[in-house]
């Protein structure tokens, strides 16, 4: 390894965020190099000073402080029910579309129309309900819901995870919906009006 | 619906939160002073940083450390304070000030004269945070979370969202700016 190599390398030597070759390369080259033994050395004495700047204290109220604020913190009301229903619909991956696709529509269909949402997570398995959330209030009373899987291929060919204009024929109008997948599982997501 | 909304959900966070608040606000402090330089603004920093974490604590993501979550919004956070703070310019020591015709360059003072082995001392802590202060913010973040919190690249390209080669090149390059600038302390 030359100089030039080492030298853009050595400040990860000096973290050891090297691999055992690299590592075992550098400390060779420093054993007979001056020039990079001391480039090496500066840069340690600065890390190491670094590392021993004192904790720069706060004040001892300023938790207090934070938390007195919180409660002015205006959290939109949009937010607030794509949180509580993210966390409640629980699928697998950790930012699916499916989620993101669920909740979407659902603060569509809340802000849409006024009414309340109930929403309903079902997965490969079939049976219609896994979880289920409603949120209550006045206007009017329209549900969404996640089909089972089985009536959830028949949209296969839906864009995702595009809203679409779908017809489950159990119901009497669907107005939105929507269709996402997520690994080996798909849901809908539908309005349907009462 | 809102006010039924509001507190089913202040009900699930607000607990978990002042909790965390609690945990992590000094360690937030330290890294929003090393960010600023002052307490003052430290203090600003870090409360605007905490009051917009609140605000999306649920698309926090509960398998990241919380307190690198909250690193990533102050980094955001400081950007956008310091376009909010006009008064305050940031300025690299190296980069010449025009006055008229001519150009005059800031330097930060000599300390050769002084004792060789001075020790960690209130005056170096000054000269340091000063030498940060003139770090670009992505290379200064990076050397502070390093250097002074000892995150792993790993934990500060989470705090940052950047590739760990990223953080790599930053630390690399904000490093080589620091040890100039204190070139006159080191041996």
């Amino acid at each position: 390894m030359n100089c030039r190599k080492v030298q853009n390398l050595i400040s990860a030597y000096a973290d050891c965020e090297l691999t055992g070759v690299e590592m075992l390369a550098i400390r060779h080259h420093l054993s007979g190099c001056a020039e990079c033994r001391h480039d090496f050395d500066q840069m340690l004495q600065v890390k190491r000073a670094l590392g021993t700047l004192p904790c720069k204290q706060a004040l001892p109220d300023l938790a207090e402080r934070i938390c007195s604020r919180l409660d002015k913190v205006a959290v939109p009301a949009h937010l607030q029910l794509f949180y509580l229903i993210k966390r409640r619909v629980a699928l697998p991956g950790k930012r699916t579309f499916a989620s993101v696709a669920v909740a979407l529509t659902a603060i569509f269909l809340m802000f849409g129309t006024g009414g309340d949402v109930e929403l309903y997570n079902s997965g490969m398995a079939g049976l219609p309900v896994m979880d289920s959330m409603r949120l209550s209030g006045g206007g009017h009373m329209h549900s969404l819901q996640v089909s089972p899987a089985s009536l959830v291929t028949a949209f296969a060919s839906t864009p995702l995870p595009k809203p679409a204009e779908v017809n489950l024929g159990f119901v009497d109008r669907v107005e939105a919906s929507s269709v996402s997948a997520d690994g080996g599982n798909m849901y809908l997501a539908s309005f349907v009006s009462p | 619906m809102s006010e039924a909304l509001s507190a089913a959900y202040k009900e699930e966070d607000r607990r978990t939160f002042d909790e965390l608040v609690h945990r992590c606000h000094r360690q937030a402090y330290n890294v929003a002073y090393r960010m600023t330089g002052n307490a003052a603004d430290a203090e600003d920093l870090v409360q605007d940083t905490f009051l917009k974490a609140y605000r999306f604590f649920g698309s926090y993501r509960r398998d990241m450390p919380f307190e690198n979550w909250v690193y990533r919004i102050m980094s955001n956070m400081f950007v956008d304070w310091l376009r909010r703070r006009p008064k305050v310019h940031i300025r690299s020591l190296d980069e010449p000030i025009r006055q008229g015709e001519g150009e005059v360059t800031l330097d930060l003072p000599d300390k050769s004269a002084g004792p060789e082995d001075m020790a960690l001392s209130q005056e170096l802590d000054s000269e340091m945070q000063a030498a940060l202060g003139t770090l670009p913010r992505d290379f200064r973040m990076a050397v502070i979370l390093s250097d002074i919190e000892g995150l792993s690249y790993e934990e500060i390209s989470e705090a940052m969202g950047c590739s760990i080669g990223t953080v790599r090149s930053r630390l690399h390059r904000g490093r080589r700016l620091l040890r100039e600038k204190l070139r006159p302390y080191l041996e």
